[in-house]
C-alpha cells in the first residue's frame, strides 16, 4: 500500500502562546488518518528542533512520526523536498498555512512545483488512493466538487475541516519519534521585509468620492427602504416575484 | 373745543375698501385712492415651482423665466462625457478579477478600488484580467482590459498560463489579487510558486512605497513586491464611476493540459450546512406555522435553513440554526426571511447580507423596511407557492 505523508508544523494558540495542534495540520492529519483505516501508511513530518512539536499530534492516533532535525528560523522546504525524494510518497497532506512565522500558505505549492505534483487547496477528504487520487474539494458556500489527479499529490486540508476524533495524552507521551539529521540552506537573498507584532487590522471602509456633495448625499440618505414592495399580492404573483429575483442574481441552484 | 374734525374710522374704512380683481375685498392704505385696479398678488410658490435641474443635477431657481439655464452646458448632451484615457502610464497595475459564477463579486469591485488607488498615486494604469467572460468594466477604473475565455471548470493549469502570458506580454509592476480561498489566494501562490517572484499575502495596508502583510500573529512590512494579495479590510472600497478607456487588449492563449482534473460538482444537502459560510439562506419567524411547507421549501431550494431567536428558544429549529446578535452573523449572497419581523439584534445578525427578502403580514415590520424585496403577505399561503412554482420550473 500507498505511503502518505502529513506535514505537521508547530500551533500556536492565539489567546495564551501555548504549543498545540496547528487546526489546518490537524486536519491534514484527519484526512491522514481516514486513509489509514484503508490500508495505506501515514508519516507524520516536522522539521524543527523540538521533539514536543510532534507529541502534541501524537496524541490523536498511533502513526510513525519523523523529525528532521533543523534550527527553527531555517526554511525547511530544502531539507522536506530530499527527504520527500527518498521515500517517495503518494500523497503529500498540509494544512492551509502555519500558525508561527509568515505564515504565507506558500510552502504546499513551493513542494508541489519543486515535485512536479499537483497541489489541491481545500480537500475535505480523499476518496480513493491508487494510481491517481480521487478526492473531494470544499467549495464557498458548502458545496463541494469532485477532483482527480495523478497519485503524488500535495493536498492541502479545507480550512473548516475538523480535526481527528479523540486525543490521549499516555498517547502523545508514548510516542516514538525518529530524528532525521538535516542541513538548512542559507537563503539566497535575505528578505527586504521586516516583522513586527501584528497591528490591528483597519476597519474595512467604503471611501466615499466626488467630493461634498457625495458626502452630503451619503450621510443623509438613507439605502433602507429603498426596495420593492408588493402589499398583498395573490401568493403565485408573490412566488414568481421572489423567483424571478433569485433567478437574476443567479442563486437558483436546481 | 378742539378745531380738528371728528374721525370717523368706519366711513373711512369703508370709503377706502374697493373690490378686487379676483372679487376679495381690499384696501387701500393711506387718503390717495387709486384710479386703477389693485396689483395682482405675487405668488411667492411660483419661482421654486419652475425649477429646472441644471447641470450637475442639482434643482437650479431661475428668475428670468429660464434664460439663465438655456445658455447653461446640459448634462443631458449626448457624447459630452469623455472616457479618461492613460496614454503614457509611467507602470502597469494587474488586477486579475476572480468573476465567481462569471459576476462581478465585492472582492473583484474592492480589488479595481485598490488597484486604481495604486495606479493613480503611481500614475499608472490599471490592467484588469477577467479569465472567464468579459463583463464591461469601463466605469470601475478600468485602463485596459484583458479578457480571456478559458473553459469554466476549474483548471489552475490553464490559470497559471495565461497569466504568465500577460505577464510576459505587459510586463506589470505589481499584480494584485484578493485573498479569496480557491480563486485568487490559490493562483497568486501558484504564480509565485512557478515565477519565484517577490510576494506579500494578505495585505492590509497598502502605500506605494510600505505595505504590511498579515503573517502568522506578526505583521511583515516592507517595500510593495511584484505579487500582492489584498486581504478582505482592503477590498470594502469600491471604484469611482468615472468613464475610462478600458481598452481591450488582444491576447491569444493556448489552453495547457493540466495534472488535475474536474469531475463536477457533488449534490450535497446544504439544508443543515454551517450557517455562517452559507450562500443562500431561508430564515422562519414567529410568522411561521406551517413547518413542513417550510422545510420542503428550503429542500426544494437547497438552501440553508436558519431561525429567529423566538423559534429557536420554542425548539422549533435547533439552536445552532439562530440568526442575529446572539447566534450566527449571516453573510450569504441572499437571505429569504419568512414571517420575521426584524428585531434589532436579528438585523444586526444579516447586517452583511447581500440581498434581503422578506415575506410578513405587518407593512410597518423592520425588517420590511430592510428588505431589497418586501412582500407583505401571509407566508404560509407563499411558501407553498413559491415550492409549486420550482417544482413546475424543473419538470418544464
Amino acid at each position: 500500500m500507498a505511503e502518505i505523508v502529513a506535514l505537521l508544523s508547530a500551533g500556536c494558540h492565539p489567546e495564551t502562546g501555548r504549543l498545540r495542534p496547528a487546526a489546518g495540520d490537524a486536519a491534514a492529519l484527519a484526512l491522514g488518518l481516514a486513509l489509514c483505516s484503508s490500508g495505506h501508511r501515514l508519516i507524520g513530518l516536522h522539521a524543527g528542533p523540538a521533539d514536543d512539536v510532534l507529541r502534541v499530534y501524537a496524541g490523536f492516533a498511533g502513526f510513525d512520526l519523523v523529525r528532521l532535525d533543523l534550527p527553527s528560523d531555517a526554511d525547511p522546504l530544502s531539507a522536506i523536498l530530499s527527504w520527500l525524494a527518498e521515500r517517495h510518497p503518494a500523497l503529500v497532506l498540509t494544512g492551509a498555512r502555519a500558525e508561527l512565522g509568515a505564515g504565507t500558505g506558500l510552502l504546499p505549492y513551493a513542494l508541489a512545483e519543486a515535485m512536479g505534483a499537483a497541489c489541491i487547496p481545500e480537500v475535505a477528504g480523499v476518496e480513493e488512493l491508487a494510481e491517481r487520487v480521487t478526492l473531494v474539494q470544499a467549495l464557498p458556500g458548502g458545496r463541494r466538487r469532485r477532483l482527480a489527479a495523478p497519485a503524488p499529490a500535495v493536498l492541502v486540508a479545507a480550512g473548516r475541516a475538523a480535526p481527528p476524533p479523540g486525543w490521549a495524552y499516555a498517547r502523545a507521551l508514548r510516542a516514538r519519534i525518529d530524528t532525521v539529521p538535516a542541513t538548512a540552506l542559507e537563503p539566497a537573498v535575505p528578505p527586504a521585509w521586516r516583522s513586527e507584532p501584528a497591528r490591528p487590522l483597519a476597519r474595512p471602509v467604503r471611501r466615499i468620492r466626488g467630493g461634498a456633495a457625495a458626502r452630503m448625499a451619503a450621510a443623509t440618505s438613507f439605502t433602507a427602504g429603498k426596495g420593492q414592495l408588493l402589499v398583498q399580492p395573490a401568493p403565485d404573483e408573490a412566488a414568481r416575484v421572489i423567483l424571478t429575483y433569485l433567478e437574476a442574481e443567479g442563486l437558483l441552484r436546481s | 373745543m378742539s378745531a380738528r374734525r371728528r374721525r370717523d374710522p368706519h366711513a373711512e374704512r369703508d370709503r377706502a375698501t374697493r373690490v378686487g380683481p379676483t372679487g376679495r375685498a381690499r384696501r387701500i392704505l393711506g387718503d390717495v385712492v387709486p384710479a386703477a385696479p389693485v396689483r395682482p398678488r405675487r405668488d411667492p410658490h411660483a419661482l421654486r415651482r419652475a425649477a429646472v435641474p441644471g447641470p450637475a443635477g442639482r434643482m437650479r431657481l431661475d428668475p428670468h423665466g429660464g434664460e439663465l439655464l438655456a445658455h447653461m452646458p446640459s448634462s443631458a448632451a449626448p457624447g459630452a462625457e469623455q472616457p479618461i484615457i492613460v496614454a503614457r502610464p509611467a507602470c502597469l497595475i494587474l488586477a486579475v478579477l476572480d468573476l465567481p459564477g462569471g459576476r462581478l463579486e465585492g472582492s473583484d469591485l474592492g480589488l479595481l478600488a485598490a488597484a486604481r488607488d495604486l495606479a493613480d498615486r503611481l500614475e499608472g494604469a490599471v490592467l484588469a484580467l477577467t479569465l472567464h467572460g468579459r463583463p464591461d468594466l469601463s466605469r470601475l477604473g478600468v485602463d485596459r482590459h484583458v479578457a480571456l475565455d478559458l473553459p469554466d471548470r476549474w483548471d489552475p493549469a490553464a490559470a497559471l498560463a495565461a497569466l504568465r502570458v500577460v505577464l510576459a506580454d505587459q510586463a506589470p509592476a505589481h499584480v494584485l489579487f484578493a485573498e479569496t480561498p480557491l480563486q485568487g489566494a490559490d493562483l497568486a501562490r501558484r504564480l509565485v510558486a512557478a515565477t519565484g517572484l517577490a510576494a506579500a499575502f494578505a495585505v492590509h495596508r497598502l502605500e506605494p512605497d510600505e505595505i504590511r502583510a498579515r503573517g502568522a500573529g506578526l505583521d511583515l512590512v516592507g517595500p510593495p513586491p511584484p505579487i500582492m494579495t489584498l486581504h478582505e479590510v482592503l477590498l470594502a472600497d469600491r471604484p469611482e464611476p468615472v468613464l475610462r478607456e478600458a481598452r481591450s487588449v488582444p491576447l491569444t492563449v493556448e489552453p495547457d493540459a493540466g495534472l488535475v482534473e474536474d469531475l463536477g460538482e457533488i449534490p450535497v444537502d446544504l439544508t443543515g450546512a454551517p450557517l455562517a459560510e452559507a450562500d443562500l439562506i431561508v430564515s422562519a419567524g414567529d410568522g411561521v406555522t406551517d413547518w413542513p411547507g417550510f422545510h420542503a421549501l428550503a429542500g426544494r431550494l437547497n438552501a440553508t435553513v436558519g431561525g429567529s431567536r423566538q423559534v429557536c428558544d420554542r425548539g422549533l429549529l435547533p439552536r445552532d440554526r439562530q440568526v442575529g446578535a446572539s447566534g450566527t452573523l449571516v453573510a450569504p449572497k441572499a437571505y429569504l426571511a419568512f414571517g420575521i419581523s426584524g428585531a434589532p439584534q436579528h438585523l444586526q445578525g444579516i447586517e452583511r447580507c447581500q440581498r434581503v427578502v422578506a415575506v410578513n403580514t405587518d407593512l410597518h415590520a423592520k425588517m420590511i423596511e430592510r428588505a431589497d424585496l418586501a412582500i407583505v403577505a401571509d407566508a404560509q399561503a407563499v411558501m407553498p407557492a413559491l415550492e409549486a412554482l420550482l417544482e413546475r420550473r424543473r419538470h418544464g
